[in-house]
């Protein structure tokens, strides 16, 4: 099955964060995608993503309007950088870019 | 914990000028509803937007802020009489502000995890379309958020 993982982060950590993780998850299952999306949010790390998910997705998506942890996970991995904001707005866009 | 309270409800508020001024005037409400520090519930407000926007489209924005010496997450929901010019992703006027207002240091992270649930839920287009419908009754949104989210 094709799969992507992402990271999702926004300044206060409490509602962008989550909105632009609902979506994309939503969107890239409605394309026939497995989707794993951590969210770093103010109550910490939620659904960390493990090496096994990175080295099973076939592109990541970083959807963040601050710097997020663990980048260097993605090492040799196709990524995508964008805004909450585009998440939110058409992360359907987004995932058809890859 | 009551985090959500039909008292919080304001519903078909008149405003006079753009998200700056709607963002005053929900300060104004929610601190004399809650005892809060109006002056400082406003600068979080108008801080966050700064940043980007909170106008998530649908007519819908969450605003939030963070405030020190807050015991526990408030949670408010305005209505506008007419549709405010919010600078939204769609690009269309919000009619519905839910106002998320956070203790700054919150060791309780069960709050936070109430409150994410919630914004996910805002990703659900039949949730905002029930919003929409019920834009001019308070009691109606107090029941709907209520059977949609578990506050205690």
């Amino acid at each position: 099955m094709k799969k992507f993982v992402g990271i999702t982060k926004c300044p206060v950590g409490i509602a962008h964060t989550y909105m632009a993780a609902e979506k994309l998850q939503k969107a890239g299952e409605a394309q026939g995608y497995e989707v794993k999306i951590e969210t770093q949010g103010a109550s910490g790390v939620e659904d960390e993503l493990s090496a096994q998910d990175v080295a099973d997705a076939d592109f990541v998506i970083i959807a963040a309007d601050v710097a997020v942890d663990g980048e260097e996970r993605f090492n040799g991995k196709q990524v995508l950088y964008a805004k909450t904001a585009d998440a939110i707005k058409d992360a359907n866009a987004l995932i058809e870019r890859l | 914990m009551q985090e959500f309270d039909v008292q919080n409800i304001f519903t078909d508020q008149v405003v006079t000028g753009d998200k700056t001024a709607a963002l005053d005037q929900m300060a104004q409400l929610l601190a004399t509803q809650n005892g809060l520090n109006q002056a400082e519930l406003a600068a979080g407000f108008q801080a966050r937007e700064a940043e980007s926007t909170t106008g998530f489209g649908n007519g819908v924005a969450i605003p939030h802020a963070k405030l020190a010496g807050l015991k526990q997450p408030v949670v408010g929901l305005v209505t506008f009489e007419a549709g405010v010019n919010w600078a939204s992703l769609d690009d269309q006027p919000v009619n519905i502000a839910i106002a998320l207002i956070m203790p700054l240091d919150d060791p309780n992270k069960t709050h936070l995890k109430v409150l994410s649930k919630f914004a996910r839920k805002l990703m659900d287009d039949e949730f905002i379309g029930d919003l929409q419908a019920n834009r001019h009754d308070a009691q109606g949104l107090y029941t709907l958020i209520n059977n949609t989210i578990d506050f205690n």
